[in-house]
């Protein structure tokens, strides 16, 4: 009997909970619908061809500059990469039957975390003569089924040349949010190229629809105020504009933005703002060098 | 009897329960509602893993609401842009619960004033009051139903990335799609074609346009002190004067408005392949036939790379492990093993991941068409979403000869049998 009741009971309570969860899975996005007083308000507003001009506050600028380093180490242990799922051209993409780790996290021997890129957002008004209008190709390659760098930008007035120097044919699919798609074959030890037109404010993919498992990443700017961290996890931009607030984004691909919560700055009063999209505010002294001691939790890579 | 009555009030409860449950909540206008893959993509790429707050997914709800009117009374407010864009007699015409402009009163008069339901009598119950491809018969059909609202399209004269011209969404409503559960709508008015090729473009305007405002919120204004998107037009709707550079809504109008085939191949220099090789003309034999061994040797070429995905013996075996791209933009299933990550998307409402086959030329079925011109326009400029890269390092002749292998590929036998084959012992007596 006692059991019996226990039984009804614990059924009760599973039937409970059952309602309590719902039928609906994930809690985001949340269902709404449409508030139609609200919407034809917005109507109007978006259909008056009046536009309110933005009082734009004026920055001085005084032509200085200075320059921003600083390296980048993981915090804790690295997160172990995954293997990739290579299931064609196994000759070249796998030679002898290797193993092939997919090197999202790549951490040099001091520590250093790399192929974090450095950006900053800098209106074309402030920028250095040398750090504008760059021309000239920027190579991309694969070999092994495996694109030769993660992350790479260039400038909007520089050339893509993607080669392959693979034995296999490979295409290069590249979605910017910007600019116009690309998706072409490119024969082996041949290339294709790329003419970026517009500034792209994150790092893209660029994938292979051959080999399913090649991706890496690109962005576009219009200015040469990028850097991506090398082995040891430093990094360098010159020519910043100093004397005025200029914001600065970290981007990783395991994490896209790096968040503020997940690092530890060094000196802390330099990008107090971290947000938790990857980018910060910086202030720089006119012909200093400001240099960051930049920690990223290892947690923060592991998603 | 009291017993008995109180059992029949309950089961008089019950009953109504059961009926207002099964009616549901929702009124009984047809609203458009939130494309909730796409919005967790763009939460976690805005960095809001946690989701937005409910006032940021209201105000795109509301925006969108604004902008685009719902699937009764749809409207498009983009800076007068809309104009030359999208015929709005055409929208009204196919917007609204089916027939209800022909109910009452003169058809000819109300068919300009009221709904006449063509979208949702012909095309709803695949491709979704949104035009999302998820309608109730979605899940049963392979391929899926085409999910409008990336403003993607596989079967385009124009290049890769570039949204269809209306001759192209025309063809596929009058040809159908071969090989797959699309019919063909050619027995329609050829007006109510026009209105359905118009109601598409704006299901799919609308759903780019929600990608870029939930995107916008997502990386932009979730977190921020007030969570609230400006409602400012240059933001949301872009800049009227200069359509070419805008932002916004008018910025995807554009794309589509600028829309052309990619390329106006000239005249073939070769006869091309129609039919068994017993119907081509005797003086053009020898022709076709070198022109179809060109094409041969270059299916095995890395210039071309068929053969990667089509596979060595063209029926489209040579790489089964890929996704599309509406599939890819909720995770690179050939790469994903988090078997949790796709719960969650299921439960978003996203179709179970299934792989695409590159097409098998030896069936002679061709989705995008038959027309020589439309498998020219496959190699050249490759079909958007599937992965099917452009070859526009060829030149047109040699796509051409391509294009001939391809026509003749389903009548060439995949394997001779020998004909001297031994006599079974059997047979010989």
């Amino acid at each position: 009997m006692n059991r019996k009741i226990r039984f009804t009971g614990s059924l009760a309570l599973i039937g409970f909970s059952a309602l309590l969860i719902g039928c609906g899975g994930p809690s985001v996005p949340i269902s709404v619908k449409p508030n139609m007083t609200a919407a034809k308000e917005i109507r109007t507003k978006l259909a008056s061809v009046t536009t309110v001009e933005k009082e734009e506050v004026k920055i001085e600028f005084g032509n200085v500059y200075a320059t921003l380093k600083g390296t980048i180490t993981l915090n804790g242990a690295p997160p172990a990469n995954p293997q990739m799922n290579i299931t064609k051209d196994l000759g070249v993409c796998k030679p002898g039957g290797a193993t092939v780790l997919n090197e999202i996290v790549t951490v040099g021997n001091t520590g250093g975390l790399a192929n974090v890129l450095v950006y900053a957002d800098v209106p074309s008004e402030w920028c250095h003569e040398t750090k504008i209008n760059a021309e000239g190709e920027v190579e991309f390659d694969q070999k092994q089924c495996i694109f030769l760098n993660r992350i790479v930008g260039l400038q909007t007035s520089q050339t893509l040349k993607i080669l392959n120097s693979d034995p296999v044919g490979h295409n290069a699919a590249l979605s910017p949010a910007k600019n116009d798609p690309f998706n072409e074959t490119i024969a082996s030890n041949s290339s294709a190229t790329y003419d970026p037109k517009k500034q792209e404010k994150s790092p893209f993919p660029v994938t292979c629809s051959v080999h399913p498992w090649m991706q890496s990443f690109l962005i576009f700017r219009d200015n040469g105020y990028f850097a991506v961290t090398k082995e040891d996890g430093s990094f360098e931009i010159e020519n910043l504009p100093a004397g005025v607030p200029v914001k600065i984004n970290v981007w990783h691909e395991a994490t896209k933005g790096v968040p503020g919560k997940e690092v530890t700055v060094q000196p802390a009063d330099v990008a107090q703002d971290w947000g938790r999209r990857g980018s910060f505010t910086v202030n720089l002294e006119p012909d200093s060098q400001a240099e960051l001691q930049i920690a990223v939790n290892s947690s923060a890579l592991s998603k | 009897m009291q017993v008995a009555s109180s059992i029949r009030s309950i089961s008089l409860f019950a009953a109504l329960l059961c009926t207002s449950l099964l009616v549901g909540c929702g009124g009984g206008t047809a609203q458009f509602s939130q494309n909730k893959v796409s919005t967790r993509v763009q939460e976690i790429a805005g960095g809001v893993e946690d989701g937005m707050s409910r006032n940021l997914y209201q105000q795109v709800t509301d925006i969108m609401t604004a902008v685009f009117g719902t699937p009764d009374e749809p409207t498009l407010v983009a800076g007068g842009t809309e104009q030359d864009f999208i015929d709005m007699d055409n929208l009204v015409m196919a917007s609204g619960p089916v027939y209800a402009g022909r109910l009452s009163g003169d058809p000819e008069d109300l068919r300009l004033s009221q709904g006449q339901g063509l979208y949702r009598q012909h095309c709803v119950h695949c491709h979704g009051i949104n035009g999302d491809g998820k309608g109730p018969t979605a899940a049963f059909l392979n391929p899926y139903p085409r999910d409008f609202t990336m403003g993607k399209f596989k079967f385009n004269s124009t290049k890769v990335g570039a949204p269809s011209t209306d001759d192209d969404l025309h063809r596929i409503l009058m040809n159908g799609i071969n090989g797959t559960a699309m019919p063909s709508f050619a027995l329609l008015d050829r007006g109510e074609v026009e209105a359905l090729v118009d109601y598409v473009k704006y299901l799919s305007v609308r759903g780019q346009s929600e990608r870029m405002l939930t995107f916008l919120a997502a990386s932009e204004y979730a977190g921020e002190d007030d969570e609230t998107i400006p409602i400012d037009p240059s933001v949301i709707i872009g800049d009227p004067s200069a359509p070419e550079d805008s932002e916004g809504i008018i910025g995807i109008i554009h794309s589509w408005k600028s829309a052309a085939p990619e390329v106006d191949p000239s005249e073939p220099n070769v006869p091309l392949v129609s039919g068994n090789s017993d119907e081509w003309p005797e003086d053009k034999k020898a022709e076709l036939f070198a022109s179809i061994e060109r094409g041969r040797k270059l299916y095995y070429t890395q210039e071309a790379n068929c053969y990667s995905c089509h596979g060595n013996t063209q029926l489209g075996d040579g790489n089964l492990g890929l996704y599309d791209d509406w599939t890819k933009e909720y995770a690179n299933w050939a790469a994903e093993t988090d078997e949790s990550k796709k719960e969650e998307f299921l439960a978003l409402g996203g179709l179970e991941p299934r792989t695409i086959r590159p097409r098998n030329l030896r069936l002679g079925q061709y989705r995008g068409g038959r027309r020589p011109l439309d498998i020219f326009w496959r190699i050249h400029n490759g079909i958007d979403g599937s992965g099917m890269p452009a070859a526009t390092k060829l030149e047109h002749d040699q796509i051409w000869d391509i294009v001939n292998f391809v026509l003749w590929l389903p009548y060439e036998q995949i394997s001779h049998p020998s004909v001297d084959l031994p006599t079974l012992d059997r047979a010989r007596d």
